[in-house]
């Protein structure tokens, strides 16, 4: 399972000891700015005000009292709408179906009204027509896995013809004289009925949003969907909620405009209205990337349409121009927003997602003689400070990912480069491979000094990268990628023929049998990691830099690339290979650079060190026996699976873990430990087998279910399932506790805050408040708020993936601390990592996983790293065909 | 003769262009059973024409839809376009100018939409929405007054009702845009690019495709598609209409995903897409005919659009069921 860290570099560096209170300096302006919710708000507010002085001393007419109460009162049902769309938008979602749900909700209210007589009746059927629409939508949307502007673009012509059906396409008439066209002419103390219904409709909408357990949720949610459910939270049941709550606003919107004009027209609202809607609730600073937004906003914003709508009238303009109006000002409406976020050092989503890059370095091991060619590459003192998606280096950050890194190659050389995690192996490919600039330090390519600012300069250079993550787009055909950016072709035609040809014979020569007319996709990884290098080769590659090759290949399919490879090398070729593997270091590669903590910690002829010698630099420790360890007894097993299968399993899965008991799960990248994890939290659905805790068959349980009664998951990848960046550490910590923060679905801020506070101690994270986004916090301190929000109840099992990759030292074993603490209380935890000394220093038993299956059990007495390794490494006899 | 019928669904290349065609085969079939007067000579004539106006939106369309993402502005360009070519002729302009000047204002707004998307990076949705509001509006603020009776060019006219061997020569013109896109998107580098771009931008990026300048392209070809299907429809109408182009987003996409264009992006044929053009106007036909209220067939539209997403997501599976299927009962015949 390879791990998708988008901000590498920022926070995995040991050298994190240096950020003394766990917040950069950039965290300041961040923190407020980031407190996004208010800001906005009283933005607006301002906006408005300053909008109704100008129009004030300019339009005539404009500051009557009649005129402004007009404006709010146009304003309310817009704002009613609008706040049930903020729900949606919210949750990241988009409803275009409101425009329509005017029309059927004001149908049927008149039609019913008509039919029975009663009013209340009437409402009850418009708004659960509205309500029904937006269930329909919600259910669509998370059962079936439509985006929801598909869905509720289809649902608005829907609804529509339906309301067309119930009206047969004419305007009903609504009774004279009915308790609602009084309530909407209504006048109570001088403020119209309407704008005390909007604002008595606010003001649950406020508590909704901010004192109920669904409201945080819903937050959540639109942040981050995957973390949220990871966490508990039940995202579906939010997601229909949120589809409803905007149905149902749309609907009571509806019947008040009904109300006031007094007949049902199934055309009312439509794409307009839509539009209007979503700009109130755009304009008032409601994120459509989901999670930012508030009602107040949401209000003022509908307010502030109304008045230009207002001054439109005024002032005799063709009223066309308005939805022309209205389109520009959600366009800056959203330009603004996606500029503050960036300039609060916040994550956005944009529409492109570049740098998905992640890696852990292998260790290039050589064979034979030591190359004598000449220096093709060569880095000196290379140092880089932690940096953000742009490679530049973060606002005020002291941490140095390399403190003074040296690499030097040679032609038809392979050198390894090796290091513990956060080392610094990635950084310095990216570096070299033209992906992120360095700070200070020399690199020099064929003896010229370079520092590249793009993938493209280093690649003109002649240094091509394989990245771990692929780079292949996975729908095109393998000609295509290979060529793609620089397709043969005469005038603007493609040479197909040619590029095929020319593909054709670089793959023969490299031995790779493949049609290149086969979709990139269909290929194995190990297949498309040789295109990559037929590709890099058909560049006039000099240096070929492969980054952790072979995480994900059996071991005929490395040998394959091995020898690859050392073809490459006779060829003058400058190979750099990063891997974990010390054996494939041993048998491959001429030279080893050991990196460490950023800096060097060594260059040796392969062939005259000892895989402990390199262990030893890596290192640079004895193996402690400094571990933790748990005094509790053991008692009674946990959890227990029989035969447990799904995708990525090979044979039928069957362990268990004890009540204090640490269990250890080992084995490689990609060997399936992941996977299982997940469909023991129930997060993906196994096909076969059981699951049993505490005696109860849980494999029906759905993972809310699940972490809500008794396990507790940390994933692996922390920084976009363990947490959500832009929210606070208080948030964080109660994530798992919605339903325990006040009286039934209520929260309270009194008992969040202390919580997460007594969290806070528990588990010493630095924060200087903890209304600090998480984004703020280092590495270690994240990864506490990861596995702390889990602490607030004891749980019987929790699994652990990977709890101390890329952190320091110090966290590390506060970490192991806490388990042994975990342990003591009778929990039982199922630990994935693939830090052997963690591995065998924490466990009291150990499984090892090996594609897809337990290829060994040990207790810690048993275990060693040797006897562990042999279990964990692939046997001969696995096949690489092309896979579908 | 079962081994050839399996055979042929079990060779993917095969499989591919089989479904639409079949699709729209055994639905115009049926159809033409149930339907009375549907199957004539004069009717189907009538579904090609209507065909015609969303197979050219359409073509567009999929280009768009293959970089990921998606055009809701091309009916405002389809109004706004009718509309200024009315104007200008009101002011006895002649015809080739308006309809550069037409055609001029779909790739403008498409070269906004490129730019807000490709540089400013705002969601297509988003961007195109805004940019729908824009035509829309404008298309509705220039319109001519109804008191003005337009005559339309009688080179123009004649295109609208004119045709050729039997065949209008607006479905001729709807071939010529098909041909004209696909050998932009199926010979040259940028049809690639297009695909690459939607496939994995970040690749794309890194090997330098000027994604801004892809992305652009994509929405310019859409303006103008749809701008050529602007004049078309005035052209076919004679009337100037400052809504004509309402309906035309829903339909372009919906001929687009039923076509077997993939909404995530990479994927798509343009002929396909046509076909899809032609199966949606099928169906509004027998609708028609069958004297179904206007806002059924709109109900029928969505529909079809989610029934065609729900397929394309489920499809895979369901082929591959039947294909482990298909091949146990090869394997039983076999032994």
């Amino acid at each position: 399972m390879t791990r998708l860290d988008e901000n590498i570099g920022m926070s995995e560096q040991p050298s994190e000891a240096a950020a003394s209170d766990g917040s950069p300096k950039s965290g300041r302006l961040g923190l407020l700015l980031g407190q996004a919710r208010v800001v906005p708000a009283a933005g607006m507010v301002g906006l408005l005000i300053v909008m109704w002085a100008i129009a004030a001393v300019a339009i005539p007419r404009f500051s009557t009292g009649t005129n402004l109460l007009n404006i709010l009162q146009q304003s309310s049902p817009l704002a009613i709408a609008a706040i049930g769309m903020t729900f949606v938008l919210l949750i990241a979602g988009i409803d275009l179906s409101v425009g329509s749900i005017y029309g059927l909700a004001s149908v049927v209210l008149v039609a019913v009204l008509t039919n029975t007589g009663s009013v209340l009746l009437g409402v009850l059927a418009a708004a659960g027509a509205g309500l029904a629409t937006g269930l329909l939508n919600g259910t669509i949307i998370e059962r079936v896995r439509i985006p929801s502007f598909i869905t509720t673009l289809g649902m608005f012509y829907v609804a529509l013809a339906v309301g067309e059906m119930i009206s047969s396409g004419v305007a009903l008439q609504m009774p004279a004289n009915t308790f609602l066209g009084t309530l909407v002419r209504g006048r109570p103390f001088g403020v119209p009925a309407l704008v005390i219904v909007a604002a008595v409709i606010a003001v649950a909408a406020w508590c909704v949003l901010n004192r109920t357990s669904f409201g945080r949720a819903v937050v959540s949610v639109g942040y981050n969907r995957e973390a949220t459910r990871l966490s508990g939270g039940r995202v579906r049941l939010v997601v229909v909620g949120a589809f409803a709550l905007s149905g149902l606003a749309a609907a009571l919107s509806a019947i008040l405009l009904t109300s006031q004009v007094g007949e049902g027209d199934p055309a009312l609202g439509g794409l307009t209205a839509t539009f209007e809607i979503i700009a109130a609730a755009v304009v008032g600073g409601t994120s459509l990337f989901g999670g930012r937004g508030t009602i107040l906003g949401t209000v003022v914003g509908a307010v502030i349409i109304e008045t230009i709508n207002d001054w439109i009238t005024l002032l005799n303009i063709n009223t066309f121009l308005y939805q022309a109006v209205l389109g520009l000002l959600v366009l800056i409406a959203i330009i603004v927003e996606v500029e503050r976020v960036q300039l609060a050092g916040g994550r956005r989503r944009p529409f492109d997602r570049s740098a998905a890059f992640l890696a852990e370095g292998a260790d290039f091991v050589s064979e034979g003689e030591v190359a004598s060619g000449k220096t093709i590459l060569n880095a000196r003192h290379i140092q880089k400070y932690a940096y953000d998606d742009e490679g530049r280096p973060v606002r005020g950050t002291t941490v140095l990912l390399l403190v003074d890194a040296n690499l030097e190659l040679r032609a038809g050389e392979i050198h390894a480069l090796i290091g513990e995690n956060g080392a610094g192996k990635t950084t310095l490919i990216k570096v070299l491979g033209g992906a992120v600039p360095h700070e200070s330090g020399s690199l020099q390519v064929h003896g010229e000094e370079r520092r590249f600012g793009s993938t493209v300069e280093a690649r003109a250079a002649g240094i091509s990268v394989i990245w771990q993550e692929l780079s292949v787009a996975p729908r095109l055909t393998v000609v295509e990628n290979m060529f793609l950016g620089r397709e043969l072709r005469r005038g603007p035609w493609l040479r197909k023929r040619e590029m095929l040809s020319q593909a054709t014979q670089m793959l023969s020569t490299l031995g790779v049998s493949v049609d290149p007319r086969t979709t990139m996709a269909r290929l194995s990884t190990a297949h498309q990691q040789l295109v990559e290098i037929a590709k890099a080769i058909g560049e006039h590659t000099q240096i070929l830099i492969l980054d952790e090759p072979t995480s994900s290949l059996s071991r005929v399919e490395v040998e394959r690339l091995f020898g690859l490879l050392k073809q490459l090398r006779s060829e003058g070729i400058g190979i750099v290979f990063v891997t974990h593997r010390i054996e494939e270091v041993l048998a491959v590669s001429d030279r080893t650079t050991v990196l460490k903590d950023g800096v060097n910690a060594g260059t040796l002829v392969t062939s005259e060190t000892t895989r402990d010698e390199l262990i030893e630099r890596m290192v640079g420790r004895e193996l402690a026996s400094n571990y933790p360890r748990s005094t509790a007894p053991i008692g009674a097993p946990v959890l227990v699976t029989s035969d447990l299968q799904f995708p990525g399993s090979a044979n039928g899965l069957s362990i268990e873990v004890r009540s204090g008991e640490i269990v250890g799960l080992a084995g490689l990248v990609g060997a399936g430990r992941t996977e299982f994890a997940r469909v023991l939290v129930g997060a993906d659905k196994a096909r076969t087998g059981t699951v049993v805790l505490d005696g109860s068959d849980i494999t029906a349980w759905p993972i809310h279910r699940r972490l809500d009664a008794a396990m507790a998951f940390v994933p692996e990848d922390r920084k976009s399932q363990g947490v959500i960046l832009p929210l606070s550490v208080q948030r964080n910590l109660t994530m798992t506790a919605w339903h325990h923060l006040g009286p039934g679905p209520l929260v309270l801020p009194s008992h969040e805050r202390r919580i997460a506070t007594s969290l806070v101690k528990l588990l010493s994270i630095r924060v200087r408040n903890i209304d600090q986004l998480l984004i703020t916090l280092s590495g270690g301190n994240q990864q506490r708020v990861s596995v702390g929000k889990w602490l607030g109840q004891d749980r019987h099992v929790y699994v652990f993936d990977e709890p101390t990759r890329g952190i320091d030292v110090a966290a590390r074993y506060a970490l192991y601390a806490l388990m042994v603490h975990i342990a003591e209380r009778g929990g039982a935890i199922l630990m994935i990592s693939s830090d052997l000394p963690e591995v065998l220093g924490m466990s009291d038993r150990i499984y090892v996983m090996r594609e897809g299956e337990i290829s060994g059990e040990f207790t810690r007495e048993e275990a060693t790293e040797q006897t562990l390794l042999a279990r964990m490494l692939p046997t001969a006899s696995m096949s690489d065909a092309v896979t579908n | 003769m079962k081994s050839k019928v399996t055979d042929l669904l079990l060779a993917r290349r095969a499989a591919r262009p089989l479904g639409p065609i079949v699709l729209i085969a055994v639905a115009v079939f049926l159809i033409g059973l149930w339907v009375p007067h549907f199957a004539t000579f004069g009717n189907l004539i009538q579904i090609l024409i209507q065909a015609s106006f969303t197979a050219v939106v359409a073509f567009g369309m999929t280009l768009v839809i293959v970089t990921g993402g998606i055009d809701l502005s091309v009916g405002g360009v389809i109004s706004l376009v009718g509309v200024v070519e009315a104007d200008l002729f009101l002011h006895d302009i002649p015809w080739p100018v308006a309809v550069l000047a037409g055609l001029a204002t779909g790739a403008a707004s498409g070269t906004v939409s490129g730019l807000v998307v490709g540089r400013l990076k705002l969601p297509p949705f988003i961007a195109t929405f805004g940019t729908f509001g824009v035509t829309a509006g404008l298309a509705l603020y220039l319109a001519p007054p109804i008191s003005e009776t337009i005559s339309y060019p009688g080179a123009l006219a004649s295109l609208g009702s004119g045709s050729f061997v039997s065949i209008p020569y607006l479905v001729f013109a709807a071939f010529l845009v098909l041909v004209v896109v696909e050998v932009l998107y199926g010979m040259t580098h940028w049809g690639v690019w297009l695909r690459a771009t939607g496939d994995a931008l970040p690749v794309a990026r890194l090997r330098s495709v000027p994604v801004p300048r892809v992305l652009c392209l994509a929405y310019i070809v859409s303006g103008l598609c749809a701008a050529i299907a602007g004049t078309l429809l005035a052209a076919y109408l004679t009337s100037p209409n400052p809504e004509q182009g309402g309906p035309y987003t829903l339909w372009a996409i919906a001929a687009c995903v039923i076509g077997g264009v993939d909404l995530s992006g990479a994927r798509g044929k343009l002929w396909a897409a046509g076909l899809g053009a032609v199966f949606l106007a099928a169906i509004q036909n027998a609708l028609a005919l069958e004297e179904v209220q206007p806002f059924y067939s709109d109900m029928v539209t969505g529909l079809l659009i989610i029934v065609a997403v729900v397929v394309a997501t489920y499809a895979p599976l369901i082929r591959k069921e039947l294909m482990t299927a298909l091949g146990r009962i090869r394997l039983k015949a076999a032994s």
